[in-house]
């Protein structure tokens, strides 16, 4: 399919115009429209606090919340203009986690941040916020673009490399990638411990994509479990690799507690965006 | 190039596929003609089911001539299907259970074809195709297409989506747009939309008009009935020739859908069922 609705999560964070940038690249070059959804944050109350708050603590905190909205709107809506994408804008009061959920599911593609491991101002973090990516992939039902903290990517899906194990999983993510992946100029399938999954061959993988249109190749490694998140790390950026695609697996069930391991990883210490579904 | 295609279409055909095995796989044939794909015919050889630590070399025996005869029933009416269409085809002769089969090859298609519960059928089964359609939707990572006995062949014009807002149903709608591009009518049905705080059909509709798909809404008091039947009625109201819907965990999906309304969607209506997980 291709991308022609782009949802893209803004909040009180520094990093929102990697994520406009992000998600504009991708509507200019696709032709989508773009719907920025802005979560509020709640008015904090803070445990020293006798059983009197004066109102005018929630007030400030709820004027300056609305007044941080505005100014994201406003910078939004510039750098739309100026690359001519149409756009829309949401506010909510929700949880970002529920408020994602539940918009994104008219969406071809989410656009979330990375968690910031080290937030200058951890106070202003909201609850959630740093498991928010993987959370969405499991519970959205659409693909998440996850942009690193930190760095600019001015140039998404050139260089693909897909983390292959012939899952559920990467199943999902590989065709929620193929937007992506028709127009790459190089996709990389990288097999991890393909053969022990009794998934679908890397190879197999590599000719339906190419019936697609993909110029695809295939790698193949076996590591050790624990260390495939290193491993595709590493691989990465050794091959200059700008946009990695791959399954989210959940925490519950045994063979998860592995891959969900890898998945923790990655979103840790990724240094490219990564493309996540489930 | 646009990438809203079928590229790769895989098709199921168990070792105890019956009489409505013909009809199956000209409906194959036509979709896959008809979305310009490749049609993979995914053929499974069982293992003999062991019962003795001793089994006879003539059962042994028995079973493999079995197996060989369906293999070439199947082959042959495979081939003489996709000459009838001019598609271009594989096939695939593997050993081991449907389900390993299938997870193997068809995660490498955009659909999969498999058999539903054929109706009025009471050929003891290697298999139990619902228990075979449950672990497939959810396990394998694509669409699957449940077949009914005799679908009439052809492209689906007449889409009927049901719609709750959930994660499994939006999986279903956006891994139909290949179809629904292709659709002359394409019908979005909620029922009792406020009960719930999924995402209003409306929004579905903005976004399906976003890829090129204009959509009827169509919004049902369930009057506490089963969702499951509410889409069956409508399926009918509207004269649909295919369902896009979710498909949940383990046991709703048998009990709710397979066995309730589905079943009868595929029995009674002959309509092909596409879910999703």
């Amino acid at each position: 399919m291709a991308i022609r609705d782009i949802l893209v999560h803004l909040s009180e964070d520094p990093r929102n115009s990697a994520k406009i940038d992000a998600a504009l690249q991708i509507a200019q070059r696709d032709g989508a429209h773009v719907t920025a959804l802005y979560t509020l944050p709640p008015p904090q109350h803070l445990f020293y606090m006798g059983e009197y708050v004066p109102p005018e603590f929630y007030q400030r905190q709820i004027d300056e919340a609305r007044a941080a909205a505005k100014k994201a709107k406003g910078e939004f809506e510039a750098a739309a203009a100026k690359q001519g994408v149409g756009v829309e804008w949401i506010e909510s009061e929700r949880l970002p986690v529920d408020a994602i959920e539940t918009y994104g599911r008219a969406f071809d593609l989410l656009v979330l941040g990375q968690p910031d491991p080290d937030p200058e101002n951890p106070v202003l973090v909201p609850s959630g916020m740093d498991v928010l990516p993987h959370d969405i992939s499991l519970r959205a039902g659409r693909p998440i673009l996850a942009v690193p903290y930190a760095g600019s990517y001015p140039k998404i899906g050139r260089r693909v490399m897909v983390a292959w194990n012939g899952s559920r999983e990467a199943t999902r993510a590989v065709h929620d990638a193929l937007p992506f992946l028709t127009k790459a100029e190089h996709v990389t399938v990288y097999g991890i411990n393909a053969d022990r999954s009794r998934g679908t061959p890397g190879a197999e993988l590599a000719r339906h994509l190419a019936r697609h249109g993909v110029k695809v190749d295939v790698a193949n490694t076996v590591v050790e479990d624990m260390e495939a998140g290193e491993a595709l790390l590493s691989a990465v950026a050794d091959r200059s690799i700008d946009l990695l695609v791959m399954g989210a697996y959940g925490h519950s069930r045994m063979r998860e507690v592995v891959f969900g391991g890898v998945t923790e990883t990655i979103l840790s210490s990724m240094t490219v965006p990564v493309l996540l579904s489930n | 190039m646009s990438a809203v295609v079928y590229r790769d279409i895989a098709v199921h055909i168990g070792v105890d596929a019956g009489n409505e095995l013909p009809a199956q796989l000209a409906y194959a044939t036509a979709l896959a003609a008809g979305c310009g794909a490749h049609l993979a015919g995914l053929f499974n050889r069982p293992a003999l089911p062991l019962v003795r630590h001793y089994m006879p070399p003539e059962v042994i025996a028995h079973h493999k001539a079995e197996c060989e005869r369906a293999a070439v029933r199947a082959r042959q009416l495979f081939d003489a299907a996709v000459q009838a269409q001019g598609v271009l085809a594989e096939w695939y002769d593997m050993p081991g259970s449907a389900l390993e089969t299938v997870l193997m090859q068809a995660r490498a298609s955009d659909l999969l074809l498999l058999s539903g519960v054929v109706p009025g059928d009471k050929t003891a089964r290697s298999y139990d195709r619902e228990t075979l359609a449950d672990e497939v939707v959810l396990a394998l990572g694509r669409p699957v297409l449940l077949l009914p006995g005799e679908p009439k062949p052809g492209m689906p014009k007449n889409v009927l989506i049901g719609w709750n807002g959930s994660r499994e149903a939006s999986r279903a709608v956006h891994d139909a747009l290949p179809l629904l591009l292709q659709a002359t009518k394409v019908t979005i049905l909620c029922v009792d939309p406020g009960r719930k705080h999924g995402l209003p059909g409306a929004e579905l509709a903005r976004h399906l008009a976003r890829q090129g798909v204009v959509a009827d809404l169509l919004i049902r008091d369930g009057h506490d009935r089963d969702a499951g039947m509410m889409l069956q009625q409508t399926a009918w109201d509207t004269k649909a020739d295919m369902v896009v819907m979710g498909a949940y965990g383990h046991g709703r999906l048998r009990e709710t859908v397979l066995g309730g309304a589905t079943a009868h969607m595929l029995a009674e209506a002959s309509l092909p069922v596409l879910f999703s997980h």
